[in-house]
This record gives structure tokens, sequence and C-alpha cells, in this order.
């Protein structure tokens, strides 16, 4: 075991993974011209590998290159150091006063790493959009969405079962589930697109929205030609035992749902933004875009919101603003956005179960460097006297 | 060599790392279908929707689903113009008083905050609940109070506070010369205290016409902008800047037309006033009956009307898309020649608004 522990805890090992993270973010980077931060911060830094085409390190004007590497992702290299400088501390490392700098330093550090690792895995972003004297009670995450099936034969609720944009990109295989009324096979996704109207009907194995248009595929929003968000689309067959009972175009496009009825019950079918309800609601009462006298500068955004939870009997009004958010029930609403005619605001939700924990790492990296440093300053001037 | 067998040795090595991150990853991995139940609200802006031709309107909210109605004075007009955040605008003579109704939820912000707001309008400081409590009157009919505020600075304001039951707090205001806005007081009264729950008796004996108020109601529905970003714009028609807020979008197309895409808080079930301003800027007779206006079908919710000038100069055509939640007015200015040569784009842009945009009211 100690043989293993000192292998792991070699200095050539933190060479190397650093050397392969300097690489990976060198990529990771360049990779953000054709790709959208988000897609690259999933695929590079929050993935176990990434694939690397040799044709990002040199513009296509200048040469066609062909091939790939596979590096080591994020969550690889990040996992690895985090093994490695533990592996450090249980075999090399003296714990003395005098290594007390170090010590505090490499806990902040593992800190840090851990704390990538929660937010990584835990936490959640969202977008609320209100209208004034509107309301809303759920937050739509616009880097995913999410096939819904709702049965609204119950009067008081809808039954909604999501089927996840992970599941339905991979597309070879039918989505069944025994929440589902049905098996669905994604036979084309886009993962971003725009909606056309066809030329002619579609043949007659389409139904619904697919007779009359198309999904046509789009690059991937990368916030540099002025699109930020990927709309996806996807072509589907609804299958019950194995067999087809219809052919169906779903877009986040496309606002309304298509309508299947099995067995006398009618299901809503809509590809849509992923959504996270929430047990409370928030009223927009008035959006204020305050500009400078005279001017139409911007001073501030901000958004007086009624606040209701009925679970923990929370009815209040309070103001949302630039560097002001609220924090609520383990989530944070900032002012993200607003509408285009200041009808109504929009609130970037976060719930961020480590959202301290950068704060207190960077603080001990701080203290230790302090620490360590500042005992060799003094101890060097002690032997100058 | 000895750099190969540093290297060779830290690949060794690695192959440890690697066995105890997998499983963390593979675990990670882990998103499978769910269910949930979600209570059947709509969660829509209050949107106003007429039921008829001259009859009751219903006022449409998302907490209180209640139906809110009024009794206009019959020397009041009803002006079409779309205006942000009113639900209805009328013009009272004489002198042409502009009174204005608006409804938001709850509270809409706190007395204070309405009333100081106003006070601003007529360049008169704030001041504190206490005194505002002070300079307001209560009128009472049957049933309910409202609250009156009249303030004048130079111009006059009249403002009613109305809280009807419908969770949400109605205000009637009009401003202008004190002399003027003096002459509508007992009508504005008269007309905030006639706002009423359907079903709710009401004192107004005199009660008049009352007229929908979706017809020109702006647009308050998601994320218009969203929206548009949906519709490809067809071949040859470049985008341009908008010239207002209550218009979404301007095109100009290579053939030479413009065209305009104008949306409207609910179903606009009176085309009259919007076909007759169509018209006159065609230099064409004002239609009286809505039997005459005559609108050409061309997808479930989408009509178009289609009039040129008589010389053939101009033409206009205009999709019109009338869903619950809100309706699109894409509206197509150019010569005779060029508008038929835009009308296929025209219909595809329309039903592809028809089909994309939210049936749900």
């Amino acid at each position: 075991m100690t043989k293993v522990l000192k292998s792991l805890a070699s200095l050539k090992i933190t060479v190397t993974l650093l050397t392969l993270s300097m690489l990976l973010i060198f990529a990771g980077t360049l990779a953000q011209v054709e790709s959208g931060v988000w897609t690259v911060v999933d695929q590079y830094f929050r993935s176990p590998f990434v694939r690397v085409d040799f044709q990002l390190f040199v513009p296509r004007s200048v040469a066609r290159i062909p091939g790939a590497i596979v590096l080591p992702g994020g969550v690889m290299i990040g996992s690895g150091l985090l093994i490695n400088l533990l592996a450090a501390h249980f075999t090399r490392f003296k714990y003395k006063p005098k290594n007390a700098g170090i010590i505090i330093t490499h806990l902040g550090i593992i800190l840090l790493i851990v704390g990538e690792f929660v937010t990584g895995f835990a936490a959640k972003e969202g977008r609320m959009s209100i209208l004034e004297g509107d309301w809303s009670n759920y937050s739509e995450d616009i880097r995913s969405c999410e096939l819904a099936v709702i049965d609204s034969s119950d009067p008081a609720d809808d039954f909604v079962v999501v089927v996840p944009q992970r599941l339905l990109e991979r597309g070879l295989t039918p989505v069944s589930s025994g929440l589902l009324p049905f098996e669905i096979r994604v036979d084309q996704w886009f993962p971003n697109s725009q909606i056309n109207r066809r030329s002619q009907p579609a043949d007659g194995s389409s139904t619904g929205f697919g007779r009359m248009f198309q999904a046509i595929p789009l690059p991937p929003a990368n916030g540099v030609d002025g699109s930020t968000v990927d709309v996806p689309s996807a072509n589907i067959t609804l299958l019950r035992q194995g067999q087809a009972i219809g052919k169906y175009l779903v877009s986040v496009h496309l606002n309304q749902p298509e309508r299947v009825t099995i067995d006398n019950r009618t299901y809503s079918i809509q590809l849509r933004f992923e959504r996270q309800y929430k047990p409370y609601r928030i009223e927009l009462i008035d959006f204020r875009h305050d500009k400078f006298v005279g001017t139409e500068t911007p001073r501030n955004f901000s958004s007086r919101i009624r606040l209701i939870d009925p679970e923990r009997g929370v009815d209040r009004q309070t103001t949302i603003s630039m560097n002001h958010p609220l924090r609520y029930a383990g989530e944070t609403f900032y002012q993200a956005s607003y509408k285009p005619d200041n009808s109504g605001t929009v609130l970037q939700v976060v719930r961020n179960p480590g959202w301290l924990i950068p704060y207190v790492s960077c603080s001990m990296v701080t203290l230790g460097m302090l620490v360590h440093f500042g005992r060799k300053l003094l101890a060097r001037g002690g032997r100058r006297s | 060599m000895a750099a190969k067998r540093t290297v060779t040795n830290s690949l060794r090595r690695l192959k440890w790392i690697a066995i105890g991150v997998l499983p963390v990853m593979v675990g990670c991995d882990r998103q499978d279908v769910r269910a949930y139940r979600v209570p059947r609200v709509t969660n829509q802006t209050p949107m106003m929707t007429a039921q008829g031709p001259g009859q009751v309107a219903q006022a449409g909210q998302a907490m209180a689903e209640q139906k809110v109605i009024w009794d206009v004075p019959s020397d009041w007009r009803f002006d079409p113009a779309p205006k942000q955040f009113r639900i209805a605008t009328f013009v009272a003579q004489p002198g042409d008083v502009e009174i204005s109704v608006a409804a938001f939820a709850g509270a809409a912000g706190g007395l204070a905050a309405n009333v100081n707001r106003w006070r601003g309008q007529i360049q008169l400081p704030p001041v504190s609940e206490d005194e505002i409590e002070e300079t307001l009157e209560t009128h009472t009919a049957s049933n309910h109070a409202i609250r009156v505020l009249d303030i004048t600075s130079g111009q006059r304001l009249l403002a009613a506070i109305v809280q009807p039951g419908d969770g949400q707090t109605w205000f009637v205001k009009a401003q202008g010369e004190p002399v003027l806005v003096g002459r509508v007081r007992d009508a504005l009264i008269e007309f905030a205290l006639s706002i009423r729950l359907d079903g709710q008796a009401t004192s107004q004996a005199s009660a008049t016409e009352s007229v929908p108020m979706a017809a020109g109601t702006p647009a308050n529905a998601s994320s218009i902008e969203n929206a548009i970003m949906r519709w490809p714009p067809p071949p040859g028609w470049s985008r341009l800047e908008q010239p207002s807020q209550m218009v979404a979008a301007v095109w100009a197309t290579e053939s030479g037309c413009r065209v305009t895409l104008t949306p409207l808080r609910g179903p606009g079930a009176d085309l009259l006033p919007s076909v007759n301003m169509w018209r006159s800027q065609l230099g064409l007779t004002q239609v009286q009956d809505p039997s005459q206006v005559e609108l050409t079908r061309i997808s479930p919710s989408a009509s178009m009307f289609d009039e040129r000038t008589a010389d053939g100069s101009l033409r206009i055509l205009v999709a019109t898309i009338a869903k619950p939640s809100r309706s699109w007015f894409l509206k197509l200015t150019g010569s005779a020649e060029a508008a038929e040569s835009e009308l296929r784009h025209l219909t595809a842009l329309a039903e592809l608004i028809d089909a994309t945009e939210d049936d749900t009211p």
C-alpha cells in the first residue's frame, strides 16, 4: 500500500498533470472559436477525456490537417492532481510547525479542486423570465433541453414525464421507461437549429408540424456571431411494442406541443428547455431600468418582486438589483437581463452548494503563503541581525 | 533514455490514478427519465380578451381568473391605438382628455410608490404615506370603495385606484389642463366605481355601453424578441432598426418593400379599426360594417388583408395571426408588382408564425 501511495505521490506525475492541464486549457481556449463556451466547458473541462482535432491549432485557411489526439479531460486531470497531492501528504510531507504554511496552502488547493467537483456536479443554473404583473415558479436551463410528455387527464395536475437531452442525443436505441406510454426513437438530432417551412408537404409518414415544417441544422451558438443559445430540434418516431405510431418534428422553437392520443388518452409532447420547478413563486411587481439623467446610459436595473412560499409561510416583497442578489432557499437570484421593451425581467437562478468553497480555499492559500514566506522572511531577518 | 524512462514511470503511476477516478466518473453520469406533477395553472401574463363586438370584456389573470367588467360613459371614445402597460385608453369630450386604464398584480408596488410616481409626473415632490392618506378621497358604490387622487401643479392629475377583487389593482388616470380634467372628474370617478367582477352588482343605474378591451392592447406576452429569433426571414429580407417599441421588427426586401411585424396582446378580435387605418393609408374609403372587410384565410389562425390604391402604385398586404394570448400583424407595403413578388414569402412567414406561436390563452 505504501508503495502504491509513494508511486502516486510522485512529483513527476504532478509535472505531467500540470503540463497536460496547460495543454487542455490552451486547446479549450482555441475550441471556443467554433464552439460555445458552455459546450467547451462540458467537453473539455467536465469530461474524463476529450478528442482534440489537430485542425484546432491551425486555421483552415492555412492548411487542412486531419487527425486528432485524445487528451485527459478536466475531470481526469483534476482527480489526478487531487490524488497526487493527497498521496504526497500521506507519504512525503512531515507535519511540523515549520511546514504549516505549505500544509495550509495545499489544503486550500485540495479544497479548491473539491469545490470545482461540487460545482460541476451539484450546481444548477437557470433563467427565470417574468413579465410585470406576472409570476413564475420555475427556471429554465437554456444550456440543455428535455422532451416533456404531459398527461393532462387529471383536472388538477399535469403528470409530466421528462426525457433529458443526454438520452435524446444518443439517438441509437429508443428511449423506453415504465413512465412513458410509448417508446421514443430519435431519428435525427439537431443540437442547434432553425425551423423552415417546407416548400412541399412532407410525405405521409410525418405527422403534425413535421408535415409542413422542417428543422435545419445550424452551427453551435458560439456567442461571436450574435447567437448565444443553442436551440435544439429533433425528428422522432414514437413506437409501441416496436411498431411506429407516428413521426414527429419536435423543437424548442415550437411553442405548441404535438398531441398524441393513445388508448383514449391524449398526451402533449414538447421539446423545451430543461425546467426546474420551485416550491415557491416569484411575482414581478415592477422592473426598473434607470438611466443617468439626460442620457441613455443605464444606471441601474432592478426588479421589485414578491416572494410567496406557502410551505414556509413566506410572503414578502424585496428588490433584486445589480450586485444585490436575493438569496433564498439555497438559491441565489441575480438581475441578469430584461425584456426588450422593459416589460419584464430575467433573473439568473443559481443553486451552488459549493459557492463558498472558492472563497475559503483562496483565503487558505493566501494565509498559507503568508505564513510560509513570512516565516522565511523573519528567519532571514533574524540571521542577519 | 533517462527522459523516456521518466515518462514511462509517470504513465505507469498514472494508471493507478485512472483506476481511482473512473468509478467516480461512471457514477456521475446517471441522468434518467423522471416524472413529476405540476398544478395546472397557466403561467401567463394577464391577458385581455374580448368576447364579442361591443360587449363585456374579460380580464384573465393567472392567479385569479375573474372577469372584470366596467361601464363606459357614453361620451367617451375608445382609442384603439396600443399604449404600453395600458389595458385601455379612452378619449373624453370636450377637449380630448385622455383616460388610461391599467391593472397590475397585487398592490402594484404599493400606494406610496404609485402616488409619488404620479406626483413626479407633474413636478411635485414625493410625500410620506401619511400625507398621501390625507390627500386621498374615498368614494363608495353600493358594495365597494375606491381611492381618488386629485392633484394640480401646472397640470392636473386625477387618478382612481380600484381593487375589484380579482387580485389586481386597477388604475384609471387622466392628466392635462386643470379645467379640462375637471370636466371629466365626475365621469372618471363614476367609471372607476363601475369596475367590478362580472356578476357583481353596480350602483350605476345609468350604466352605459361596455367596450372590449382587447383590441389595441400592447403585447405583453413572453419574449417577443425570442419569438422573432425563431422565425428566419425569407431570402432577400434585411432586418432594419426598430422605429418604435410597438413594432417588434422591420425588414426591407430586395424588391423594395417594407415589412413590419407588430405584436398585440390578446386575440385582436376587432379588426375594423385596423382595416380602416390601412385603407386610409391607401386613400380608400372607410368601411363601417365588419362584414365588408375581406380577408383571405391562409392558415388556421392567419388571414390576409390585401388592398391597393386605385392606380396600383401602392399595395398593402397584412397577414394577421390571431392567437389567444397574442396577435401578430405582419404588414408589407410596396408597389403592387413588388408586393406580388413577396406574397409567397409573406404567406410562408405568417404560416410559420401561426405554427410556432403559443396556442394557450
